[in-house]
């Protein structure tokens, strides 16, 4: 009798466990919210993990941001219900701020493309292997009302690459890029374990006074052998 | 079975007849509880004020102190022996964050409750209980302002009425600048109502001043180094941000509250050894009271334990069987210390650890020779190779260097106190060693805040040491940069006065005109107030942190460096029997110190923001 009565229970409580999940619980979001961030239409490189937009939906009781956070090659995904939201640029980022929010409609996966204004974009990037030497050659170009502070050559062993992870790099101050005008030359003497790999990761990085983040150019793999 | 039955009915019948008598007697109602301490029976009775006060005294916050010890590593004064803080990309936007409104109501309460209930206490000692609480909601205030930036100021308790609608509680953050003026306002009305006078335990006029003299001097570095910041750090309403005009308003407030302090000459620091390197360790090392303290933390083996010595007393001198060697003195430390004619502290003559660095050894022919002539403090702050701890070598020894003919040949053990094939010592019982736990990792173990009294290090006993939460040597240092950054002959003379006091104590030569630079003002107060939780918030009111701290693997200050030293073992050398020292990036450590702009303002936790639509963010999060 006794072990009945805890068999019919321990049955019905397994019974309970699998019917309770169909009532209480949401479907997870479906939808992917992508796009790039970009500025005349390129996109922005940016340091992996560290800039964010900010999705924001009203009508709900509790009024919290979703972080959608940036990667290095200015991509961004976030998955996310249908519905209306404000997407806002936030502070931090190496573009001017701005307060206005953009709107955006997810309804099944959705792409958008978010503009920006960079402090200093890097045109024509150009890394070349001579022996153990990687050099670069760009131009800079000043967009934001802020001055350059430095131009950083960064080589990496994978392909994340910027200020946080980076094997070697050269930085190049402001006092050797005064003029605009000319193209800017950036050298790093690979050390011999570097010399050594199969391949390299570089970068290029520009950091104006306008932000504490820097604009970068794509990562681009460097052959060794 | 039957006797079983007849039992449960007693039993019940008991029970049952319980109730009539019990009700009779009205035993349930009576009027007093062991737990609810009736309004008027507290704000009369000065054992429950102070039980109260001492409740709230160990309820401020700190970063750090002698009880929990591991945020001591979190910047770049020491490195962790676990690894804690060893392997952090970045900080956190809630790092710091600190938002007690539970400890404000608390506060308000009790003012409040004061005023109301308190008919037996004397004026004049209400007054000093209403100051003393006061004190206490200024410095919470203080503590709030320097983590997030303006927080809303709330002076009273916010009462529910049940009506339905509790929005008339929410409140809007206050701007950082009212926040600092309303610190300033409440030291200034109760500075002279304040009693305890020589206490360290408690507060009285001085400590109300140095309270007053340190949050004026925060203000006035926001409102003047984040304002010569690229972009400064603001939000539109001003939470955040102070405008550059009060800058020098505020400096001189900090100076003023600073000189009532010197002036009333009740305080000095401690000169009770002749010897600045043994004076600067007994000044906070000991158990009695240092001249110094203005307000301490008194740690006892009941309420307030410090575990201090168990958990950084150094490898070969620890008397537990656990723990031990957490907290290690970084190199950057160690070279912040200037040499004793008051030139740059660099460590001379120290290789990297590569055959090539070899040609940059000094042979020396003691352990401790190289930091010969470096400031006397670092005796006292750090236990470095060559030091005796309780009567014993701590023994800092990574290994030998030995010559094969055309190298030098590094040999290291990880067996503690082993010996090499010359008979001579290979590893010492101190390490330092690579990987290994609960040793020292970078070669330096803390020395600040130990007193060697026999066994203190075991984890049954707890530590007498006390933790300076004010000090007068912090004042001094207060005093001569608000001077300093005021300028004018007049407040320069007395800046040199003030560095040059803390100088003179320390054994370092006297600072002049021209000598007394900003940069030697952030190096004076990194070394004298080293493990006194100041470095942190110093570098973020001066807006250096971002910069000191960017995350790049090429800036050597956001890297702890170690210092292994070596035995040279090369028979028939003259170098035979010297030491060499080794500089490297220490062992541990795996990500350079990366403080971005968002952490300057720690981040408002969410469930405050969802309770209260008034309160905005801080700026990048």
């Amino acid at each position: 009798m006794k072990k009945k009565i805890i068999l019919y229970t321990m049955i019905s409580v397994f019974v309970l466990i699998l019917v309770g999940c169909e009532y209480d619980n949401y479907d997870p979001p479906k939808s992917f919210l992508t796009g790039t961030v970009t500025y005349n239409g390129n996109p922005v490189g940016v340091r992996s993990g560290a800039t964010q937009l900010e999705l924001w939906q009203h009508g709900y009781q509790l009024f919290e941001k979703i972080p959608v956070y940036i990667a290095q090659d200015g991509t961004f995904s976030a998955r996310v219900y249908d519905g209306n939201y404000l997407l806002v640029r936030l502070k931090g980022a190496p573009w001017e701020t701005t307060t206005d929010s953009i709107p955006v409609t997810v309804k099944g996966n959705t792409t958008i493309d978010v503009p920006v204004t960079p402090f200093f974009t890097i045109e024509n990037p150009v890394f070349t292997l001579n022996g153990n030497v990687i050099t670069s050659t760009c131009n800079l170009t000043k967009v934001g009302t802020y001055d350059v502070t430095s131009l950083t050559l960064y080589v990496g062993t994978n392909i994340l690459v910027d200020q946080n992870y980076n094997s070697q790099n050269n930085v190049l101050s402001a006092s050797a890029l005064t003029d605009l005008s000319t193209p800017k030359t950036n050298t790093v003497t690979l050390n011999a374990v570097n010399a050594a790999r199969d391949f390299v990761y570089v970068r290029l990085g520009v950091l104006s006074k306008g932000s504490s983040e820097r604009y970068y150019t794509q990562v681009q793999k460097i052959m060794l052998r | 079975m039957a006797d079983m039955k007849s039992i449960f009915k007693f039993i019940l019948i008991c029970i049952f007849s319980l109730q009539f008598t019990g009700c009779g007697e009205k035993w349930l109602e009576e009027p007093y509880s062991t737990t609810i301490v009736a309004d008027d029976k507290v704000w009369n009775d000065e054992t429950m004020i102070i039980s109260l006060l001492a409740d709230y005294y160990y309820r401020m916050p700190s970063n750090y102190n002698l009880a929990s010890s591991n945020n001591m590593a979190q910047l770049d004064e020491a490195s962790h022996s676990d690894g804690t803080y060893m392997d952090l990309p970045t900080y956190s936007w809630n790092t710091w964050a600190f938002y007690d409104y539970t400890l404000i109501r608390d506060l308000n309460f009790s003012l409040e409750g004061l005023e109301e209930h308190s008919t037996f206490l004397t004026d004049v000692k209400k007054a000093a209980y209403n100051a003393e609480f006061r004190f206490l909601r200024a410095w919470l205030y203080f503590e709030m302002v320097k983590r997030m930036g303006g927080v809303p100021l709330i002076t009273t308790q916010l009462i529910y009425d049940f009506g339905g609608d509790p929005s008339y509680l929410q409140k809007p953050r206050s701007t950082e600048e009212a926040v600092y003026d309303f610190i300033a306002s409440e030291c200034d009305a109760i500075k002279d109502k304040i009693g305890n006078e020589k206490s360290h335990d408690r507060a009285n006029k001085y400590t109300v001043l140095a309270l007053k003299c340190r949050a004026m001097l925060y203000a006035a570095s926001i409102a003047k180094y984040n304002n010569l910041m690229p972009v400064p750090i603001t939000t539109s309403g001003g939470e955040v941000g102070i405008p550059a005009s009060r800058a020098n308003e505020y400096y001189q407030a900090a100076l003023d509250a600073a000189k009532e302090i010197i002036n009333a000459g009740k305080y000095a620091l401690w000169r009770g050894n002749a010897n600045p390197k043994v004076n600067f360790y007994e000044a906070f090392s000991q158990q009695t009271d240092n001249s110094d303290y203005i307000l301490n933390i008194s740690y006892n083996k009941t309420t307030r334990r410090s575990n201090f010595p168990y958990n950084n007393i150094a490898k070969s001198v620890r008397e537990d069987n656990l723990s031990g060697s957490k907290i290690n003195p970084s190199l950057n430390l160690v070279e912040a210390f200037e040499y004793i004619d008051g030139s740059p502290g660099d460590l001379k003559g120290v290789g990297d650890g590569t055959v090539a660095g070899q040609a940059n050894w000094i042979f020396y022919d003691n352990i401790d020779d190289i930091f010969l002539n470096k400031d006397p403090r670092l005796y006292g702050t750090v236990l470095y190779p060559g030091n005796i701890f309780k009567g014993t070598d701590v023994e800092i020894q990574a290994g030998v260097y030995e010559w094969d003919g055309t190298k030098y040949v590094r040999i290291e053990s990880e067996v503690f106190g082993s010996i090499h094939t010359d008979g001579g010592l290979l590893t010492g019982r101190g390490g330092p060693m690579r990987a290994a736990v609960e040793v020292s990792n970078n070669g330096f173990y803390i020395k600040k805040f130990m007193d060697e009294t026999y066994l203190n290090s075991n984890r049954r006993e707890s530590n007498f040491v006390k933790w300076p939460q004010f000090r007068y040597g912090e004042v001094l240092l207060n005093a001569g940069e608000a001077a300093f950054e005021l300028g004018g002959a007049e407040n320069i003379a007395f800046a040199l006065t003030c560095f040059n006091e803390i100088r003179d104590r320390a054994g370092m030569p006297d600072f002049d005109a021209t000598t007394l630079t900003f940069d030697k003002i952030v190096n004076e107060r990194r070394v004298e107030l080293a493990f006194e939780d100041h470095r942190l918030w110093d570098l973020k009111r001066w807006r250096l942190a971002h910069i000191l701290f960017d995350g790049s693997s090429s800036n050597p200050n956001a890297i702890l460096y170690a210092l292994y030293p070596y035995r040279v073992v090369h028979p028939g050398s003259p170098n035979d029997g010297k030491f060499v020292f080794d500089k490297f990036v220490c062992p541990k450590f795996r990500s350079p110190r990366f403080f971005q702009l968002g952490n300057y303002y720690s981040e408002i936790p969410q469930s405050v923001l969802d309770n209260n639509e008034l309160i905005v963010k801080n700026p990048f999060h």
